[in-house]
């Protein structure tokens, strides 16, 4: 028992020493327990302290050889010093670029939400007829809340905005979530201070009036006020009495992401009645908690029967409706995913081109030494030992290069934190943390491994003795060269896949740049204007119709005359700008059996001048302007592909619609104007329909200004401020933005990864050329006494030259083929961000593929011309 | 580590010198003493330095045959090869002496040891 603990421990110490020492370890410590025989305990103590020894002398040995290999490996190194910096900064790159990856996927995808348990978190969609899912109305989610049984503790969400007035600053304007009362226990945070909503504040009426304010907005705008609870602030001219403050949420992606960084909550508080509570009006977000036992499919399943039950008591309310049930994290990190996954390909491809340069260095430097290892092979080194050597000195290597990684991944993670895509969640936070760094160590002890590994197969094949007589040279540059050629085929696979990918994302970017928004950005400048306060609320609808539309056209008016500029007017939506408003189209004379079934198309309330700001083409009859008021004949315009689809074969202009519920006032059709792309440049254009502000419905008071100017759009600004603040100084200016910007945030995602793209691509491919002249030059160099001998049998140098060629263009080829195979299987993983083109787009394989193959070419071409100019008498000379 | 390896395994360099070994450890030195009046295995070594020091030094096996796998790597001891009557012997020892360069270092040490002693007394005694 004793003795196969000790032969156990043994094992703990190097080979070689347990070659050499083990078994008289062994027999000393029989010797010594013999001695102690004459009690037990003194037995145990001989084992004891002998285990304990053993343990304590093992790490020691271990150390000192490795320290001894390290600093071989450090000698050798030094002894070509530009090899070893080419392979560390080549391999500095790959893992440069692995680790920011990992750490960009870490703080975006993986980094947890604050909320309690999000994943049970859902958001519900409406969906009808099997289109997109959509937003629901007030009076659904009550019936959902009353009726299903696997989602609990449901929320019912409106966006929306506050203008905060009053104590002696500034008025500012923050974006805003109505809730209804038990929000705070779905995501399951509880305000920091004071408390979240009541359900008797979830009501019409005056005890609505209580709000929950953010940490950031307290601090903000109330310097972190104690007393602040309580206490009435003042919110669009109507005091509202703070309940709670929230604590300071890391990635509260729900308010940030869906809300646009909505810093206060008010009671959502609908009366069931009210106009806007309606089942059609399906402006409402619907999250809640899947209850115990519930999931995704089976919460869906529960939603279909009782939207079934719900169509059939209100058969005009809906048709053919269900719901989609997703996960919160999916919802809100799901966008992203894809690109991610993508990326993560593309610098996984990078990283393995990297290894196969490393590996392929390694390996040529393993058949130079060829002639030490087997003299220390036959000097009686093990070859674990030398096994041992060779893959510390690869992880030394990588080492060196993991350090250098860090650095140049601390300098991406900057970069990406400065120039990434604004819509990516979380980016600000990116950076080198403690799972980033294990992460790193396991990325470079793995490349180490990697590229370790490859030069051991060299010494496998290896006879000491054959190597020891100088012969086996020949048959040792073969095996080099072939192992040499396979993984330059590999880099070239790499590069072919990067490219393919780079290639792909590249013009789909082209495509969608090259797509006309359908009006003219250039020298547009943005800005949204609210009116909200108690002018606006004052009288009737009728009469907050006129205020909203005169104080929009007294700062139009005055804003279209400050120097520079050509035009100003107001929309709801701005093209690009994220969120419309899609309504019933029905058209009179074409009445539907259930109104729901009508087309859907967008709507957007703008002032006079809307088009001609735009420079939105009108094609038919007339644009809206001043002779469109409150009481003159209610006009709409709309646009091409509702013109063309909806009234095929018959003039759509003099036709009437009614938008909303089909009983609403008609509207005559009295322009068409081409499409305009509001849903993104690389979504297709549905239905538009443009009304007047003066004859909507209600007072539009959430208009976005747009003026034409050729002047500095920073002064113009200041001046709008100005004219504002002249008219009414309670209201502020928020959301400036040039279109360039809107284009660039749109096309953020696709312009960051096709740059990455494009830069992977162009290491890989500079990695596989380096790569096959490299070998190829070794192999060239190896030969010489091969092709002076076939010179002087009389081969022509073109023989020479067509051989060396066909040597290495080989696996030039066969990596080519792989590399293309690759991009055709990985393609998928770009679904999500190629526009106009398909991912298995035959012009892109096959320029790439020309490519590839000219640069492997080249890459050949000098080392087969330095052997066709070998003579046999140069040849002779050196031998 | 890199402190150890360089005092320990300088066994290349072509001008001896001692001093390069000193300070030994306490095991490292009793292992060279033991040796000091003629070969031994390693049960016999631990065993005279258990007996010389009255036990105060109590080498183990593991820590004693890595003291003597790097002494036979620097040459400062060697094994020996004449055997014991196989009757009396365990085949699984091996026996090992000092070599010229193992005595010198030995004696470089009690020197080194020798004037901290009187150091030290010097000291001491002005207290």
């Amino acid at each position: 028992m004793a003795g196969r603990l000790v032969r156990a421990l043994l094992r703990l110490l190097p080979a070689e020493f347990r070659a050499r020492y083990a078994r008289e370890v062994e027999a000393t410590f029989h010797a010594e327990r013999r001695a102690a025989s004459g009690s037990r305990l003194a037995r145990w103590r001989v084992t004891a302290a002998t285990a304990v020894d053993i343990l304590r002398v093992a790490p020691r040995e271990h150390a000192a050889i490795l320290v001894g290999d390290l600093r071989f490996a450090i000698r050798l190194a030094r002894a070509r010093p530009s090899r070893t910096l080419t392979a560390i900064a080549t391999l500095a790159i790959g893992l440069g670029a692995s680790i920011a990856m990992v750490a960009v996927i870490h703080r975006v995808l993986l980094a947890p939400l604050p909320y309690h348990d999000p994943a049970a978190i859902v958001s519900v969609a409406q969906t009808e007829r099997g289109e997109d899912p959509s937003n629901l109305g007030y009076l659904t989610i009550r019936d959902l809340e009353a009726r299903v049984r696997s989602i609990d503790t449901i929320a019912a969400i409106a966006s929306s905005s506050a203008t905060i007035t009053g104590g002696g600053r500034e008025p500012e304007r923050v974006r805003a979530m109505r809730v209804s009362h038990r929000y705070f226990d779905l995501i399951g945070i509880r305000p920091a201070v004071g408390r979240g909503f009541l359900d008797s504040e979830d009501r019409p009426g005056e005890a609505r009036r209580v709000t929950v304010l953010s940490d950031a907005l307290w601090q903000r705008r109330f310097n972190a006020d104690p007393a602040i609870l309580g206490r009435p602030i003042d919110i669009g001219g109507i005091p509202f009495r703070v309940v709670g403050v929230m604590p300071p949420l890391r990635d509260d992606l729900l308010a940030d992401r869906l809300y646009d960084g909505a810093e206060l909550w008010t009671p959502l508080g609908y009366d069931p009645a009210a106009s806007f509570a309606c089942r059609t009006c399906q402006h409402l977000k619907m999250f809640g908690r899947l209850a115990p036992g519930a999931d995704s499919r089976t919460a869906e399943r529960e939603l279909a029967q009782v939207f079934a039950a719900l169509e059939r008591e209100y058969p005009t309310e809906y048709h053919a409706a269900g719901a989609e049930v997703t996960a919160l994290p999916d919802l809100l990190l799901g966008g992203v995913r894809p690109v991610l996954l993508a990326l993560a390909v593309a610098v996984t491809a990078l990283l393995v081109a990297a290894c196969g340069n490393v590996a392929s260095l390694l390996l040529l430097q393993a058949s130079e030494r060829g002639q030490e290892l087997a003299v220390r092979t036959a000097l009686g080194v093990t070859r674990a030992r030398l096994v041992r050597q060779l893959l510390t000195e690869s992880a030394a290597l990588a080492s060196a290069a993991g350090a250098s990684g860090m650095a140049l991944a601390w300098v991406a993670v900057r970069a990406v934190e400065a120039w990434g895509p604004a819509e990516w969640p979380r980016l600000g936070g990116v950076g080198l943390n403690g799972p980033t760094a294990a992460a790193a160590v396991v990325l470079v002890l793995a490349t180490g491994l990697a590229c370790g590994l490859v030069p051991l197969r060299l010494l496998r094949r290896r006879e000491p003795g054959s190597l020891l007589h100088g012969a086996g040279r020949r048959t040792a540059s073969a095996a080099t060269w072939r192992m040499r050629a396979i993984l330059v085929g590999g880099n070239v696979a790499m590069a072919a896949l990067l490219l393919v990918g780079s290639t792909l994302l590249a013009r789909s970017l082209w495509r969608l740049l090259e797509v006309s928004p359908g009006f003219d950005p250039a020298s547009i400048t943005t800005m949204e204007i609210w009116a909200s306060g108690p002018t606006f609320r004052a009288g009737e609808n009728d009469q907050q119709v006129a205020t909203a539309v005169r104080f929009y056209e007294d700062v139009l008016l005055q804003a279209a005359a400050l120097p520079g500029v050509t035009s100003a007017a107001a929309v709801t939506t701005l093209p690009l700008g994220g969120g419309v408003d899609g309504y019933g189209f029905h058209i009179e004379g074409r009445p539907q059996a259930n109104p729901e079934a009508a087309p859907s198309a967008d709507r957007f309330v703008v002032t006079p001048g809307y088009f001609e700001t735009l420079r939105v083409p009108l094609l038919r009859g007339r644009w809206l302007d001043g002779r469109d008021r409150q009481h003159t004949e209610a006009v709409a315009v709309i646009n091409r592909t509702a013109a063309d689809e909806l009234f095929a074969g018959i003039d759509p202009l003099g036709q009437r619609v009614s938008l909303g519920p089909a009983n609403a006032r008609p509207r005559t059709i009295v322009g068409i104007v081409g499409d305009v792309r509001h849903h993104g440049l690389d979504l297709p254009v549905g239905f538009q329909v443009y009304v007047p502000q003066a004859q909507w419905v209600w007072a539009e008071t959430t208009m976005t200004v747009v003026i034409r100017s050729s002047g500095d759009p920073g002064a113009l600004v200041a001046s709008v401020r100005d004219i504002v603040r002249s008219i009414d100084p309670a209201q502020p200016i928020t959301n400036v933005r040039g279109y360039d910007a809107i284009f660039r945030a749109r096309t953020g995602t696709r312009r960051f990864a096709a740059a990455l793209l494009v830069c992977f691509a162009a290491s890989a491919l500079a990695l596989a050329v380096a790569g096959l002249y490299g070998a190829l030059g070794t192999l060239v160099g190896q030969r010489r006494r091969e092709i002076g001998v076939r010179l002087a049998l009389g081969a022509g140098a073109s023989a020479i030259r067509r051989m060396i060629l066909g040597l290495g263009v080989k696996p030039a080829l066969a990596g080519l083929a792989a590399g293309l195979t690759l991009a055709v299987l990985a393609a998928g993983t770009l679904e999500s961000l190629v526009y106009g083109v398909r991912t298995v787009d035959p012009a892109t394989y096959v320029g790439v593929a020309a490519l590839v193959a000219g640069a492997s070419l080249l890459a050949c071409l000098l080392p087969a011309l330095r052997a066709s100019r070998i003579t046999p008498a140069e040849v002779l000379r050196s031998e | 580590l890199t402190c150890i390896v360089s005092r320990y395994s300088l066994s290349l360099v072509e001008r001896f010198d001692p001093s390069w070994y000193l300070p030994l450890t306490p095991a490292m030195f009793q292992v060279l003493l033991a040796l000091a009046d003629g070969e031994k295995h390693g049960y016999a070594i631990i065993k005279e330095v258990d007996r010389r020091t009255g036990g105060k030094v109590r080498l183990r096996a593991g820590t004693l045959y890595t003291v003597i796998k790097r002494f036979v790597n620097d040459d400062l001891i060697e094994e020996s090869d004449e055997r014991p009557d196989p009757a009396l012997d365990d085949e699984r020892r091996r026996y090992y002496r000092l070599t010229s360069r193992g005595r010198q270092v030995a004696r470089a040490e009690a020197a080194r040891l020798t004037e901290t002693l009187a150091q030290a007394r010097a000291k001491l005694r002005a207290l």
